[in-house]
C-alpha cells in the first residue's frame, strides 16, 4: 500500500520529486567526479608510464656511466631493462633563432618489447630516425618544429662541437612525445645559450663522441603492475632500492680507479705540454728580444752613418766656399786687370788718334800736293822703264848705224835724265808718305794690340764666370744630395725607432700574457693536481620518479589539489541538495497531515507511514545518484585532465574503478535525502493523530525587524511587505535558495575569475610591468665592443624607441632550506632598468626603486618565505655565491626574477659583468610590426635568441581558449544550482500558497502582478544569494587559482569587474526563467480555489 | 430605474470528461442599484456558479451578462481582471486573508491596486477594528478577519459586493454583527449587495430574493420591507 501510494505521490509531485534528483545528482557527481578525477588522473598518468616502459630509476654518476656499469646493472636482482643514455645540450641555429637543444639518445631497437628501450616515444608524426643525422623532435606547445627542420648545431660550452657530436646537422624526421617530458614547457634549466632548454630531441646514439653514458635508466621487473603515483609501488621498489645502492658504491670504486689514472695520465700529459709551452715561450721572447736588440745596433749604425753625410756636408760646404771664393778673387783680378787694360787702351786710343790724325793731315797735305802721285811715279817709272827698253832695242836694232844708235841712245839718254829729274822729288814725296802711312797703321796695329790684349781679358772673364757658375751650381748640388741623404738617413732612423718600440712593447704584453698564460696554465695545473687529490669518490645519484623529473612530482601535486577542492567544494552541495529534500519533503507532510492522521487512526506505526517519506527520498537521491556518478565520474575527471592538459602531456584519460568512492559519494547523497526526510517528518509522526486531523494552525505573521523602522517599512508596497514577511518566516527556503543561489553565483565567478586571472597575466606582465617589447639574448662570443655597437645599432632602427643592454643569467636563490632558479637582471650601465621594468609592490602598487639591495619577484618571496630586509644568498651562473640584502618585493606574475644594480653585483661577486641581453622599447607598433622588427634584428649574427612578447602573448591566449571548455562545465553547474534550487523555492511556494494567489487574482491583480507577488522573493533571494556567492566565489577562485598555479607562474587574483556582473546576470537569468517556467504554473492556480474550504 | 444587473439566459456548462455537467440551465434574473440582494438555494443548486460568473472569476457557456450597461459576458480574460479590480468587492466565507499582512496591509492590499479607493484607516474604523488594525489575521477572531475582509472589499469602493456565505464560517452572534455591518454598508454608501447563502432564514433581510435550484431561478421577489437583520432569527 505505501509503495503504491509513494509511486502516486512521486507521480504527482514530479517537480518535487525532480528538485531532489537533481541536487543530488549535481552534489553525487560533483563530489564523486571531482574525488575521482585525482585519481583517475594518476591512474591516467601511469598508464602512460607503464606503455612507454617509463624508467623506474635514472642513475648519474659523477663520472659518467661506463659499459661496464651497464653490464653490471643488468645483472642486478630485479633489475628488468637497462639503457645507458647520452645526454647533450647545444645550440641548434635554425632560421635566425638558436634555440638550446637536449639531445638524448635512444636505442637501435625500437620495438615495445626490447626491455631495454625505456621512455619509449610515441611517434605522433612523421618517422623515428634511421640515419645519425636525422632526429625526432617532442611535441611542444611554445616551439613548433616542423618536419624537415634542420638544425645546425653549435656547442655551447667551450669544447668544439667536433670533440662531442659526430654530425653538424640534423633534420627533424618526426614528431613524438617522450613520457619525461610530462609538462609541455619541458622547463628543463641549461648550463647553455639562454639557460633554458627549448627542444628536446631524440637520436641515434652513435651521434655522441662521448666514451661514457651520462646516465642510465633502469626499469624494475613486475614494478608496472603498480600505480607509480601509490605508496606501494614505492614500497616495492625498496628492495631494488638498496641492491643499486650497494651495486653504486662497488662500481664507484671501480671508476675512481680508472678516473684517477686516466687524470693523472692527462695531467702528466699537460704537465709536459705546460713545460714545452714554457720553454718554447721563453725561447720565443728570447728570439724577440734578440730581433730587438739587432734593430737596436741597425740603428746605431745608421746614426753613424748620418753623422759621417753631416760632417761631410759641413766638409763640401767648407770646400764650396774655399772654391768659390777663389774664383771670386781671381775673377776680380781678371777685372781689374781687364780696367786696368781697358782705361790704358782708352788712353793710348786717344792720343794715337791724335798723332793719327796729325799723320792723316800730312798724308792730305802730300795727297794735296801730289794727287796723283801713286800713278805719276808709276808712269814716270814707266816711261824710263819704256825708255830703257828702247835704249836696248836701239842698240840692237841691227839697222841702225852706230851713230844713229848712239844719237838715238843719247836722246833717250837725255830724256831719261830728265824723266829721272821729275821723279826725284815724286819718289821723296812717296817715301816720306808711306812712313806716314807706316805710322798710321803702326798706330793701328798698336791700338788693336791692346784691343786684343782687353778682349783676351774679357774673354778670360767670361770662361773664369762660366767656371766659377758651373763649380757652384756643382757645390749646391752636392750640398743638396748630402742634405737629403742626411734627412733619409734621418727618417730611416725614426722609422727603425719606431719599429723598435712597438716590438719592444709587443714583447712586452706578449710576455705578459704569456706569463699570465702560463700562470694560469700553472694553477690549472695545480688545481688539477689538487683535483685529483681532493677527488671525491665517485658517487652514484639514483633518482626514482619522485626525483627524475619534477614534472612527475609536479602533476601528482596538481591530481592532489584537485582533490583537496573535491574534499571542501562538493560538501556545499551536499548541503544544498539535504535543505532542498528537507523543504520539500516538510511541505509534502505539511500538505499530508490529515492523510497521515488518517493513516495513524487506521493503525499504521509510525515507521510504516515514515517510511513513504524515506521511499520518497530514497528513491529521488538514489535514482539522482546514479545518474549524477555516471556523469560525474565521467565528466569532472575528463574536465580536469583537459584543463590540466594544457599543462602536462598525458595523452589519455583512464578511468580507475573507484567503488569505495561511488559508494561513498551516493551514500552521502542518499543518506542526507533520508535524513532530511526523516527530519522533516519527525514532528508529525510524535502528533496524536486527532491533533494531524485538524488544519494545522497556520504560522503566525510576525512582526519583522524591518518594521521597526517605519519610514523604510511605509515605503514599501504590500507585495514587499509580504515577500519580506515570507522571507523572515521560512527560514529553511531562505536558507537553501540563499545557499543554492550563492553556489551558483560563486560557480560563476570562479567560472569568470578563472578566465580573467590567466588572461590579465599577459596584459599585466608584458604592458605593465615589462615595459619593453623584445628581450634579445646575445651570443656568448662576442665582446663588450661587438654587444655596445649592436646595441647602438639597435637604438637607431626606425621602430625603436629605446633599448639597453643589461645582464641576463641564470641563478640559484637560497633562502633558509629552500632554493629556486631565478632569472638574474644586473641593470644596464645607465641604470634604466626601471624605465624597462616597472618595480611595484603588488598589494598597493606603489612603485619601488632599484638601489644597493637586490628586488625579488613576488612569488619568489612567497614560496621561499622571503620578506623585505632578508639577507638571501644567491649563486650566480659563474658558480659564485654572495649574499644580498632584499630592498623589496615585486608584482610579477610570469618566471622569477632578480634585480640588482651592476655595482652591486660586480662589489658582492668581485666580478665584471656580462651584459649579455638587449631589452627593447618599441615605438607603437602593431603585431606585424613587431614581428618584423625581431626577425630584422634577428639576422644579426650576434643574437642568440629573440624573446618576442608577443608571440608569447599569444601561445597564453591559445591557453586561455582552452579553458573556456572549463568555464562552460562550470556554467552549466552553476546553472543546473540555480534552477533546481529557485525551482524548488517557487514550486514550493507556489503549492503552498495557491489560496492566496487565488485571493489576490480576485481581488483583480493582473497576472504579472500575481506572479511578481510569487517571484519577487526568488528574485530578492537571488540577488541577496549572488551577493553572497561573489564572496564564496573569491574564495572558492582564490583556491582554484591556486591549485592549477604552476612552479614559476602566478595569476592574479583579479577578477574583472565585468565578470561580477556576468556571474550576477547569469544567475539573476537562471531566476527569471525559473520564474517564466513557473508562471504557467501560477496562471493555472484557478480562483474557485479561493472560495474552498480550508483544507 | 435601469436594471444595474441583468442576466438573460446565462448557461454554464462543466465539460467532465465525456460527461456535460450543467451548472447552469438558463438563468434570467435582474438587479437594481443599491439593491440588497440576498440569492438563495441549497449546495448544489449554482448559486456559487453565478456568483463566479458575475464576480469575473469564471465565464458564462451561453447567455448575456449585462453591468451597469457592460457586457461583461463578452470579456476578455484582461477586460475581466480589470473588472474585477474595480468594480468588484468580494467577501469570502473563509475570510481569504493573507496570513502574512496585518489588517491595514491586508485592506492596503486591495486599494494599492485601485483608482479611487476610500480611505484605509477610514474603512478600518468603519468596521470596527480601529484598535486591531496592526494585528495580523491569526491573531483576530473569525468575526474580526470577516470584517477585515469586508473592509477590504468595500475599501476598494466597488460597485458591487459580493458575498459567498459571509456566516457560513461564523458563529451566530458573529454572523448577525456581520450582516449589521453589510446592510450598514448597502445603506450608507448605496452599495448594492449580493449576499450569496443557503441560510433561507437571511431571506427577509433582501430588498431583493432570488432563489436557485438546480440551475435555474425559481423565484425572485422583490421585498418592499426588507427586515433588520435584529428582526430575523435563525
Amino acid at each position: 500500500m505505501i509503495f503504491l501510494d509513494t509511486w502516486r505521490e512521486i507521480r504527482h509531485s514530479l517537480g518535487r520529486f525532480f528538485s531532489i534528483l537533481a541536487i543530488v545528482c549535481i552534489g553525487v557527481a560533483f563530489f564523486a567526479g571531482l574525488k575521482a578525477a585525482d585519481p583517475d588522473m594518476k591512474y591516467s598518468a601511469d598508464a602512460y608510464f607503464d606503455q612507454t616502459n617509463f624508467a623506474d630509476y635514472i642513475i648519474y654518476s659523477t663520472y659518467g656511466i661506463t659499459e661496464d656499469d651497464i653490464a653490471a646493472l643488468k645483472q642486478t636482482p630485479g633489475v628488468h631493462g637497462v639503457y645507458g643514455s647520452y645526454t647533450l645540450d647545444l645550440l641548434g641555429r635554425i632560421a635566425h633563432s638558436e634555440p638550446v637543444l637536449r639531445l638524448q639518445s635512444i636505442p637501435d631497437l625500437l620495438v615495445k618489447e626490447n626491455p631495454n628501450y625505456i621512455n619509449q616515444l610515441i611517434l605522433l608524426e612523421g618517422r623515428m630516425p634511421e640515419k645519425p643525422n636525422e632526429a625526432v623532435v617532442a611535441a611542444s606547445t611554445f616551439y613548433d618544429y616542423k618536419i624537415g627542420d634542420v638544425f645546425h648545431l653549435k656547442t655551447g660550452n667551450k669544447t668544439p662541437l667536433n670533440q662531442q657530436v659526430r654530425y653538424d646537422t640534423l633534420t627533424i624526421v618526426g614528431i613524438v612525445q617522450s613520457p619525461t617530458i610530462l609538462d609541455y614547457e619541458g622547463s628543463a634549466a641549461t648550463n647553455v645559450g639562454s639557460g633554458t632548454v627549448n627542444a628536446f630531441l631524440f637520436v641515434k646514439e652513435e651521434v655522441f663522441k662521448s666514451d661514457v653514458y651520462m646516465s642510465a635508466f633502469v626499469t624494475v621487473r613486475d614494478a608496472k603492475q603498480f600505480n607509480s603515483y601509490k605508496d606501494d609501488y614505492f614500497a616495492f621498489l625498496r628492495a631494488t632500492d638498496s641492491s643499486l645502492k650497494t651495486l653504486g658504491n662497488e662500481r664507484s670504486l671501480i671508476r675512481k680507479d680508472e678516473v684517477i689514472g686516466k687524470a693523472e695520465a692527462q695531467l702528466a700529459e699537460k704537465q709536459k705540454e705546460y713545460e714545452e709551452g714554457k720553454a718554447q715561450f721563453e725561447e720565443e721572447i728570447a728570439k724577440a728580444q734578440a730581433q730587438i736588440d739587432a734593430g737596436k745596433d741597425q740603428l746605431l749604425m745608421a746614426q753613424v752613418e748620418l753623422n759621417v753625410n753631416q760632417s761631410n756636408l759641413t766638409m763640401v760646404e767648407e770646400l764650396a766656399k774655399t772654391q768659390l771664393g777663389e774664383f771670386e778673387k781671381t775673377l776680380a783680378d781678371l777685372q781689374n786687370q781687364y780696367d786696368a787694360g781697358k782705361s790704358e787702351y782708352e788712353a793710348a786710343k786717344s792720343t794715337a788718334q791724335t798723332r793719327k790724325n796729325e799723320l792723316n793731315s800730312q798724308i792730305a797735305a802730300i795727297d794735296a800736293l801730289y794727287p796723283n802721285l801713286q800713278n805719276d811715279v808709276i808712269s814716270l817709272n814707266n816711261q824710263i822703264t819704256t825708255l830703257q827698253t828702247e835704249i836696248i832695242q836701239i842698240q840692237l836694232d841691227p839697222n841702225l848705224s852706230d851713230a844713229q844708235k848712239a844719237e838715238a841712245v843719247a836722246l833717250r839718254q837725255a830724256q831719261i835724265t830728265t824723266l829721272t829729274a821729275q821723279l826725284a822729288p815724286l819718289a821723296a814725296a812717296q817715301t816720306e808718305r808711306q812712313t806716314l802711312v807706316a805710322e798710321v797703321q803702326y798706330i793701328d796695329s798698336s791700338l788693336s794690340y791692346l784691343q786684343t790684349a782687353i778682349d783676351t781679358t774679357d774673354a778670360q772673364i767670361q770662361a773664369v764666370t762660366k767656371q766659377y757658375e758651373d763649380a757652384k751650381a756643382e757645390l749646391a748640388k752636392m750640398i743638396s744630395d748630402a742634405k737629403a741623404e742626411i734627412a733619409a738617413g734621418q727618417r730611416k732612423i725614426n722609422a727603425m725607432t719606431n719599429t723598435l718600440t712597438q716590438a719592444q712593447i709587443t714583447l712586452g704584453i706578449e710576455k705578459k700574457k704569456g706569463e699570465a698564460a702560463l700562470a694560469d696554465a700553472a694553477s690549472q695545473l695545480l688545481e688539477a693536481k689538487q683535483q685529483i687529490e681532493l677527488l671525491q669518490d665517485p658517487k652514484w645519484v639514483i633518482m626514482d620518479r619522485t626525483q627524475m623529473t619534477v614534472s612527475y612530482v609536479n602533476y601528482g601535486d596538481a591530481a592532489d589539489r584537485i582533490a583537496a577542492i573535491a574534499s571542501i567544494f562538493p560538501l556545499f552541495f551536499y548541503l544544498v541538495a539535504a535543505l532542498v529534500a528537507l523543504t520539500t519533503i516538510t511541505r509534502m507532510v505539511d500538505e499530508q497531515r490529515q492523510l497521515i492522521g488518517t493513516f495513524k487512526a487506521l493503525g499504521y506505526s509510525k515507521g510504516t507511514i515514515a517510511l513513504k517519506y524515506i521511499i520518497y527520498a530514497f528513491s529521488a537521491s538514489f535514482i539522482g545518484s546514479i545518474i549524477g556518478l555516471a556523469f560525474g565520474m565521467q565528466l569532472f575527471p575528463l574536465l580536469v585532465f583537459k584543463a590540466w592538459g594544457i599543462v602536462y602531456n598525458v595523452p589519455r584519460l583512464y578511468f580507475e574503478s573507484q567503488p569505495g568512492l561511488m559508494l561513498l559519494s551516493a551514500g552521502i547523497g542518499i543518506g542526507v535525502s533520508i535524513l532530511a526526510a526523516l527530519t522533516a517528518c519527525f514532528s508529525e509522526l510524535v502528533a496524536s493523530p486527532a491533533m494531524l486531523m485538524r488544519p494545522k494552525a497556520p504560522k503566525n505573521g510576525k512582526t519583522i525587524l524591518l518594521e521597526r523602522f517605519p519610514f523604510l517599512w511605509k515605503r514599501l508596497s504590500f507585495i514587499w511587505k509580504v515577500t519580506m514577511r515570507n522571507l523572515f518566516r521560512y527560514k529553511q527556503r531562505f536558507l537553501m535558495a540563499i545557499i543554492g543561489v550563492a553556489g551558483s553565483t560563486c560557480l560563476l565567478i570562479t567560472a569568470f575569475g578563472i578566465r580573467d586571472s590567466i588572461s590579465a597575466v599577459v596584459p599585466i606582465q608584458f604592458e605593465q610591468l615589462f615595459q619593453y617589447q623584445l628581450n634579445i639574448t646575445l651570443k656568448e662570443e662576442y665582446g663588450t665592443f661587438e654587444r655596445e655597437e649592436f646595441l647602438d645599432l639597435i637604438k637607431g632602427k626606425q621602430a625603436v624607441k629605446d633599448a639597453i643592454l643589461i645582464s641576463q643569467t641564470s641563478a640559484t636563490i637560497t633562502y633558509g632550506k629552500k632554493d629556486s632558479a631565478v632569472t638574474l637582471m644586473v641593470s644596464d650601465q645607465d641604470g634604466k632598468l626601471d624605465d624597462f621594468i616597472r618595480f611595484q609592490s603588488p598589494s598597493s602598487h606603489k612603485e619601488i626603486y632599484l638601489e644597493d639591495g637586490i628586488l625579488i619577484s613576488y612569488k619568489l618571496a612567497r614560496d621561499l618565505g622571503i620578506k623585505t630586509g632578508d639577507t638571501v644568498s644567491i649563486e650566480n651562473n659563474l658558480g659564485f655565491t654572495a649574499s644580498f640584502e632584499v630592498d623589496g618585493i615585486v608584482e610579477n606574475y610570469s618566471g622569477h626574477y632578480i634585480y640588482m644594480n651592476h655595482d652591486t653585483y660586480e662589489s658582492s661577486y668581485k666580478l665584471s659583468t656580462n651584459y649579455n641581453a638587449i631589452l627593447i622599447q618599441t615605438k607603437d607598433l602593431d603585431r606585424e610590426g613587431k614581428v618584423a622588427l625581431a626577425s630584422e634584428i634577428g639576422t644579426d649574427d650576434r643574437v642568440s635568441y629573440i624573446l618576442n612578447f608577443e608571440t608569447l602573448a599569444d601561445e597564453i591566449d591559445d591557453m586561455i581558449l582552452s579553458l573556456d571548455f572549463v568555464a562552460v562545465a562550470l556554467i552549466i553547474s552553476a546553472g543546473a544550482l540555480a534552477f533546481v534550487v529557485l525551482y524548488n523555492l517557487n514550486n514550493v511556494n507556489i503549492t503552498e500558497r495557491q489560496r492566496e494567489i487565488a485571493t489576490i487574482k480576485v481581488l483583480g491583480f493582473l497576472p504579472k502582478e500575481t506572479a511578481s507577488y510569487i517571484n519577487r522573493e526568488s528574485i530578492l533571494l537571488t540577488l541577496i544569494g549572488s551577493v553572497a556567492g561573489i564572496f564564496l566565489g573569491l574564495v572558492l577562485h582564490g583556491i582554484v587559482m591556486n591549485a592549477a598555479e604552476l612552479d614559476n607562474v602566478m595569476f592574479t587574483r583579479d577578477i574583472f569587474t565585468q565578470s561580477y556582473f556576468y556571474s550576477m546576470g547569469l544567475t539573476l537569468v537562471f531566476a527569471l526563467i525559473v520564474n517564466f517556467v513557473l508562471g504557467f504554473k501560477i496562471r493555472g492556480v484557478k480562483m474557485v480555489e479561493s472560495l474552498k474550504s480550508v483544507e | 430605474m435601469a436594471e444595474f444587473i441583468e442576466f438573460q439566459d446565462v448557461k454554464k456548462i462543466y465539460k467532465m470528461g465525456e460527461v456535460d455537467i450543467e451548472a447552469l440551465s438558463g438563468v434570467d434574473f435582474a438587479i437594481k442599484k443599491g439593491a440588497f440582494v440576498i440569492i438563495v438555494g441549497p449546495s448544489g443548486a449554482g448559486k456559487s456558479t453565478i456568483l463566479n460568473i458575475l464576480g469575473g472569476m469564471d465565464k458564462a457557456t451561453s447567455g448575456s451578462i449585462l453591468v451597469d450597461d457592460n457586457e461583461v459576458s463578452a470579456y476578455s480574460d484582461m477586460q475581466l481582471t480589470l473588472y474585477r479590480r474595480n468594480d468588484i468587492g468580494f467577501v469570502f466565507q473563509f475570510y481569504n486573508l493573507v496570513p502574512n499582512l496585518n489588517v491595514t496591509e491586508n485592506v492596503e492590499l486591495a486599494t494599492q491596486i485601485c483608482p479611487n479607493s476610500l480611505s484605509v484607516p477610514g474603512t478600518i474604523e468603519a468596521v470596527g477594528l480601529k484598535e486591531r488594525r496592526f494585528n495580523f489575521p491569526a491573531q483576530l477572531s473569525g468575526g474580526e478577519q470577516q470584517r477585515v475582509a469586508i473592509a477590504r472589499a468595500i475599501a476598494k469602493n466597488p460597485k458591487l459586493l459580493l458575498c459567498d456565505e459571509p456566516t457560513g464560517a461564523l458563529d451566530y452572534q458573529t454572523g448577525r454583527q456581520i450582516l449589521n455591518l453589510l446592510q450598514e454598508m448597502n445603506r450608507k454608501h448605496e452599495m448594492t449587495v449580493i449576499i450569496i447563502t443557503h441560510n433561507s432564514a437571511l431571506a427577509p433581510l433582501g430588498d431583493q430574493v432570488i432563489r436557485v435550484k438546480n440551475g435555474k431561478i425559481e423565484s425572485s421577489v422583490f421585498n418592499r420591507k426588507p427586515k433588520k437583520v435584529d428582526q430575523i432569527e435563525w
